[in-house]
């Protein structure tokens, strides 16, 4: 059985969790097991990680990534 | 007074009797005494000339030895005077360059801190952006907000996992 943890800020909404287990059903199967956890520091958005596959979507990763971004052209 | 010829001749005889043995007795002795004394004074002459002739050849040899040696020192002196501006000219083209790679190493020291505390700076304002981007976004994505949000990259995010 996969896990699947979905990071939000907020708690996520019924109708965008149900749009997102119809794709991983798709996508891996009905053996999933999810673990929803709710971290205010990602500030907005939603991270997924399934196994090893992991994105991330919120606003701190955004961030992040666009302070790496900068960081490295300078 | 009265001439006596037979008294002339004695006399004469007698003269000529002492004048042959002294003749006989002592000229010979005499002469060779006077020729050795001769002979010494001469050889002593001759050998004082040698001597003098062997000072002046010493003395001369001595003139040329000292001559020889001053210009053996000279030339030892200009070898050494040479070596020493030789010497010189090459710890001085040594230190130059040590000073030159010394500078250039802290040139190249100063311009990489001048890059680091450039790029240090940077990374800190980008920081700070990001912190104050991440307060105010804090403060305005509301749980409405976030979850039109997350509708709209769920999408991709369901594309990409």
């Amino acid at each position: 059985m996969k896990k699947v943890i979905v990071t939000t800020a907020n708690k996520i909404s019924s109708k965008n969790l149900e749009t997102l287990k119809k794709s991983l059903v798709k996508k891996y199967g009905k053996e999933l097991e999810y673990d929803l956890r709710l971290d205010p520091s990602v500030i907005g958005g939603i991270k997924i990680v399934v196994g090893s596959r992991s994105i991330d979507m919120t606003v701190k990763g955004q961030l992040s990534q666009i302070s790496k971004q900068v960081v490295t052209k300078i | 007074m009265d001439i006596q010829l037979p008294q002339i001749i004695y006399q004469l005889v007698n003269f000529g009797v002492v004048f042959g043995a002294v003749t006989y007795l002592l000229y010979k002795p005499v002469q060779k005494i006077l020729d050795d004394r001769a002979k010494r004074i001469s050889d002593s002459l001759s050998e004082a000339e040698k001597i003098e002739l062997e000072k002046e050849k010493i003395d001369s040899l001595k003139k040329k030895s000292k001559r020889e040696a001053d210009k053996e020192a000279t030339i030892i002196l200009e070898n050494a005077q040479k070596a020493a501006v030789s010497k010189k000219k090459e710890l001085v083209e040594k230190t130059k360059e040590v000073l030159q790679e010394d500078m250039k190493k802290a040139q190249a020291s100063w311009k990489n801190e001048k890059k680091q505390l450039l790029i240090d700076s940077k990374k800190q304002m980008v920081d700070a952006v990001v912190e104050v981007s991440s307060l105010v976004l804090g403060k305005k994505l509301d749980s409405k907000t976030d979850d039109k949000f997350i509708a709209q990259n769920l999408e991709k995010v369901l594309k990409d996992i």
